[in-house]
């Protein structure tokens, strides 16, 4: 493309330090895949830190003068975001702000109502209601003419009508083999598919994403080759929400990974159902070149796991940790403080358990009552106080308090720090 | 929560209220007979994360064979490393990265006053408040460049003498950057006197993100407050770990 395009776009993520949105090269790799956009628009995408100031993002956004700006909105970035865009806004009248993202799409309505400055919230799935907002732009159309679209219509808040997820998955070119996002060490994240079998109501990604629709083998094994054979990569991860998803997808994608972990590319982080994990799973773990693993329990409380459609069983759940443990993979086990129905006893089994079971790591986080989760949804019947501002931590719930909240986060806290203040295994013997 | 066996490394020589009387002779053990003890627990530990041991006794910054101590004690395979000290020795020389480089991942530092005037004057030892203290801010700084996962804690054991500085220890601790403070109650301070000043510690820990154990109390003396009863960490005496 020679020149300046007909439309310049900056797309904007917010993230934690050398994390590289996979979202946006969905985005600018799908759009640039459309015909009637290729060589008229122009993208820059921009990846910075969520402690970044928004005056500085929003001076970095208009520096570039882009015609349009999309934002992925998260729970953890939202309020810098909507600060930036006001800013932005006010500076650059003529910007047409767009935000998308999990934080949004299910609140558009009333995210927008609020915030006279955004111009439209793309809901759901993206890249082809965002494409098809491009074009819209284009042509000089109306937004609100664009399916899975929430936007201002005569000064009313207008959603049109909802687009249907993407059924070929494969038709969303690959960000990293179309060059939109170049892989880095440690910070490339590999998809093979959206949704989730599981449907926790603390989670977005069953109930957003809906089912489970799959990247077709032959193109994960293209993302694997393009990420693994980047100079200078030696490590990068999977965003699926369950790694071994079942045992043939499991064996398939460990079939792709073998060669790679041979010469030495690991993986870090994946998230698994540890239940699921035997000697034969881990084994195959192993062989894929996973260095860690990430799981629940969230809690053990069985009234709590009832409320969030999770199933527990701590004999399967150890020798999970075990199987892992033996074929020297870390286990991070997760709990989250604040679900419903859980006491402060609740949360000390939690606690307990997870130290008998030893994984490597123990990781603790405070409830977040996220949009268009189940607990979102039920808030009220649950009789769960969160805050309405992003990231919507968890105030009180009817089983735990404020205060018993605070000290568990604290005690929570506290034992992490104990629990990791171990002595390095890379340590030179005396 | 995680179990810490304490091993001696001698007698004598922990910060302590010069009123409560009693001063007592400083002895170090030999650093064989302790490497013994140490790898007596390896081999006996049975169930929950670790092998884990505290060094306890005497401060080890005054044992006259603490590198070898050290060494010889990570050598044996533990997975946690912990000292008690009166944290004056950690601003001195390389001692704060000497110890992170020896395996030492836990520390825990004894005070007895929230401010260097009453510290001092309890201790006995001019100058020890703002040692320890600078001490415990220079390892977790020197534990952060090295990229080291050290847990600095406060511990205070609390007489008739200091039990109204309860609220300030824990403030001192928490500024100094401790993860967690434990307030180890004597038998003789007066409960009824002490139960508001220990509720202020208390908050005062959660307001700054930092969990207080008390010791030394029963569930009744703490009331609504005997959640603090739970220590993060926790040590058993070496004798008694081996009787259990």
């Amino acid at each position: 493309m020679s020149g300046r395009p007909d439309l310049t776009v900056a797309l904007v993520a917010m993230n934690r330090p050398s994390y590289q949105s996979l979202a946006l090269g969905y985005l600018s790799a799908y759009a640039l895949g459309d015909q009637r956009l290729a060589g008229r628009v122009g993208f820059v995408t921009m990846d910075m830190n969520s402690d970044m100031d928004p005056w500085w993002l929003a001076y970095r956004v208009i520096r570039k003068a882009p015609d349009v700006v999309a934002f992925s909105v998260m729970c953890w970035n939202a309020m810098s975001i909507c600060l930036a865009c006001n800013i932005i806004k006010q500076a650059r009248p003529d910007t047409f702000i767009v935000v998308g993202g999990p934080e949004v799409g299910p609140i558009a309505e009333k995210w927008i109502g609020q915030r006279r400055h955004i111009d439209a919230v793309v809901r759901g799935e993206g890249e082809e209601t965002f494409a098809e907002l491009l074009h819209t732009r284009l042509k000089g159309g109306k937004p609100w003419r664009v399916d899975g679209v929430t936007c201002w219509r005569e000064g009313e808040v207008y959603s049109a009508p909802d687009r249907p997820l993407i059924e070929d998955l494969d038709s969303i070119p690959s960000p990293y083999v179309t060059g939109q996002i170049v892989a880095r060490h440690g910070a490339a994240y590999i998809e093979t598919f959206r949704g989730c079998p599981y449907n926790c109501t603390y989670c977005y990604e069953g109930k957003g994403y809906g089912r489970v629709r799959h990247f077709s083998p032959q193109r994960v094994a293209a993302d694997i080759e393009m990420v693994a054979s980047t100079p200078g990569v030696t490590e990068f991860s999977f965003i699926d929400s369950v790694f071994n998803l079942n045992k043939e997808h499991l064996a398939r994608i460990t079939a792709m990974l073998e060669p790679y972990a041979r010469q030495g590319k690991r993986l870090h982080t994946i998230e698994v159902d540890i239940e699921r994990i035997g000697p034969e799973e881990a084994a195959m773990l192993k062989r894929a070149g996973v260095g860690s693993v990430e799981t629940g329990p969230q809690s053990v409380g069985s009234s709590a796991l009832q409320a969030c459609n999770r199933k527990f069983d701590p004999e399967r759940f150890r020798a999970g940790v075990e199987a892992c443990k033996a074929e020297g993979i870390t286990v991070e086990c997760d709990l989250i403080v604040g679900l419903p129905n859980d006491t402060f006893q609740d949360f000390l089994d939690g606690l307990e358990f997870v130290l008998d079971v030893d994984p490597g790591i123990i990781q603790f986080s405070t409830l977040h009552v996220l949009p268009g989760t189940g607990l979102w949804e039920h808030a009220k019947e649950l009789g769960l106080i969160y805050n309405s501002r992003p990231p919507h931590e968890i105030i009180q719930t009817p089983t735990l308090d404020f205060a018993d909240l605070r000290r568990a986060e604290v005690l929570g806290s506290a034992v992490t720090a104990h629990y990791r203040a171990r002595i390095d295994e890379s340590m030179p013997p005396a | 929560m995680i179990e810490y066996v304490g091993v001696s490394i001698g007698t004598g020589g922990m910060a302590r209220c010069v009123q409560c009387g009693g001063g007592e002779e400083i002895t170090f053990r030999p650093v064989t007979e302790v490497g013994e003890d140490v790898r007596a627990v390896v081999s006996e530990w049975a169930s929950g994360t670790g092998p884990n041991v505290i060094l306890v006794g005497v401060d080890p910054f005054k044992h006259p064979e603490l590198p070898a101590l050290v060494r010889s004690v990570a050598a044996c395979g533990v997975m946690r490393l912990g000292i008690e000290t009166d944290g004056v020795a950690l601003c001195s020389g390389d001692n704060a990265a000497g110890s992170i480089s020896a395996g030492i991942r836990h520390i825990e530092v004894v005070i007895l006053a929230g401010d260097a005037y009453s510290h001092d004057h309890l201790t006995g030892v001019e100058g020890s408040f703002d040692a320890a203290m600078a001490g415990m801010s220079h390892l977790i700084q020197v534990a952060k460049e090295a990229g080291s996962r050290v847990i600095v804690c406060g511990r205070s054991r609390i007489c008739r003498h200091n039990y109204e500085h309860v609220p300030g220890i824990v403030c001192a601790f928490a500024e100094a950057g401790a993860s967690t403070v434990v307030l180890q109650i004597d038998r003789a301070v007066n409960r009824s006197r002490m139960r508001p000043l220990l509720e202020a510690a208390i908050e005062t820990g959660i307001t700054y993100g930092v969990w207080v154990s008390i010791e030394g109390l029963s569930e009744e003396e703490l009331g609504e407050y005997s959640v603090n009863m739970i220590s993060t960490a926790y040590t058993t005496p070496l004798e008694e770990w081996r009787s259990l």
